[in-house]
């Protein structure tokens, strides 16, 4: 009974789960100052795969919805574009998703960058109203003055304390 | 001769985004408003004159035509008027009806009343009496999604707004009633501004969808007469009409000036900036234009 009471409790039980990425290759012109390193596609996705989900423990690299190959990043244009994958087509938690990693990139992102968010196409029914949801600024400013919902944002950005390497190079 | 816009004066005025920029009578004075929760009054100079702080972004700044009062709506669902008492604008009045953030405000010609509208789908008309006392003299649902602009017409009893809905709707007033006389669609995406034509025979609209349309009064009807397609790359978030053209505001981080000419509307090369432009706005006797961004940045641009 307790476990029926979870599956009805959600939407999505026994996601499927993704291997995580490898740590980025570092190739040597990294390390040399004279050399201008522009955002790519694989600095953009450090920033976004370890968000929470809103319904498990599991970050939205482990369940697919944010993948590499779904950024594309033109520096020069200052522009990127960021799509993602809900677990199920009917998941209502899209947009809340959608503005956790919106909330995260105007926070993390130089200002110059115009960023394109939106669901992967053809991967939630209500693809059209969630992705005019999350292009609306004026939406997503009022959303981010909401205290109850800057809180569910929040949490499911903060890294546990786990996960934090306290030995990170600054 | 072609007239060219030259950015004569640029300076960070807010910490975060300015959403909102409107001159006051003579060009004297110039407000502007932010998701850094405040309203700032500058001279023509830029420089500051006063500041007056809110809890939630205000979203919006409109003076009066009278010059005496100004208007601010905010994300908290509070509309406020401030009245210029010895030379300095006062808080006056609290407008409470929306239920949550109201996103613009319109002044009668005669500034007798005041128009609000907000995420609430409502738009709300203000009667502003004499005495001093402001009373609800409507609300208007009709749309089927957040009102994001709403404009009087500059001399008859005609409010327009446009939505999230995609529409466009004219309403009149009878007897003390407001009803909509008409809904225009053509829009394919959120329509954010409107403004009308400063002899208010025409009116034009903008939004996501990257087009202005320009729509001609027609026995009281408007029927669209150009859609101008083209000149922006990304959501156009703000019109102003002035004598001497349309001037735009786009997230594609340019303003441009569209002039009527006999081929159709041309724009004038665009002004770039470093962010969105939220706001666009002539000055009274049409000789610059402010503008707001994404950067907090106030500019002011020149006609050369």
């Amino acid at each position: 009974m307790v476990f029926a009471s979870i599956d009805q409790a959600l939407q999505n039980a026994t996601p499927t789960l993704f291997q995580k990425a490898k740590p980025r290759e570092q190739k040597a012109s990294d390390w040399d100052d004279d050399v201008r390193d522009p955002w790519d596609a694989r600095e953009v996705f450090e920033l976004i795969r370890e968000i929470r989900d809103p319904e498990h423990p599991m970050s939205l690299e482990e369940l697919g919805v944010v993948q590499e190959e779904l950024i594309t990043v033109n520096d020069e244009e200052n522009e990127i574009n960021v799509t993602f994958t809900p677990t199920i087509p009917h998941c209502s938690m899209a947009t809340l998703i959608g503005l956790s990693i919106s909330v995260k990139l105007i926070r993390s992102l130089p200002r110059r960058f115009k960023v394109n968010l939106a669901i992967t196409p053809g991967t939630h029914a209500q693809e059209h109203q969630v992705n005019r949801q999350l292009k609306d600024k004026e939406r997503v400013a009022a959303a981010l003055e909401n205290p109850n919902l800057i809180k569910v944002v929040n949490n499911s950005l903060i890294k546990t304390v786990e996960e934090i390497d306290l030995d990170d190079d600054f | 001769m072609e007239t060219k816009l030259k950015i004569a004066q640029s300076k960070v005025m807010h910490k975060d985004r300015v959403w909102s920029v409107a001159w006051g009578l003579k060009d004297s004075i110039l407000a502007s408003t932010s998701g850094d929760c405040s309203l700032k009054l500058w001279d023509k100079n830029l420089n500051p004159v006063d500041s007056f702080a809110q809890d939630r972004t205000v979203r919006r700044v409109k003076f009066a035509p009278d010059g005496k009062q100004l208007a601010i709506c905010s994300f908290n669902g509070k509309v406020l008027i401030y009245k210029l008492e010895n030379g300095v604008f006062e808080e006056y009045a609290e407008l409470e009806g929306h239920e949550s953030e109201v996103k613009s405000i319109s002044w009668s010609a005669d500034s007798s009343l005041l128009a609000t509208c907000g995420r609430d789908k409502s738009v709300w008309v203000w009667e502003c009496w004499e005495d001093g006392d402001y009373e609800c003299a409507g609300v208007i649902t009709s749309h089927s999604a957040d009102v994001k602009d709403i404009c009087f017409h500059p001399y008859d009893c005609i409010l327009v707004s446009v939505s999230y809905d995609m529409t466009v709707k004219l309403f009149k007033e009878y007897d003390g009633e407001w009803d909509c006389v008409q809904t225009l669609t053509g829009h394919t995406d959120t329509v954010w501004c409107a403004a009308w034509s400063p002899d208010g025979l025409k009116l034009a609209t903008a939004g996501s969808d990257q087009c202005v349309r320009i729509w001609a009064m027609n026995n009281g009807k408007l029927e669209l007469e150009a859609n101008i397609q083209g000149i922006h790359e990304r959501t156009i978030y703000s019109v102003d009409w002035g004598e001497r053209g349309i001037v735009t505001g786009c997230a594609d981080n340019k303003i441009r000036l569209l002039q009527q000419s006999e081929g159709g509307w041309i724009s004038s090369d665009a002004v770039a900036v470093l962010s969105d432009v939220n706001s666009v706005a002539w000055s009274k006797n049409g000789d610059k234009i402010a503008a707001g961004t994404d950067d907090g940045d106030v500019v002011l641009i020149d006609l050369v």
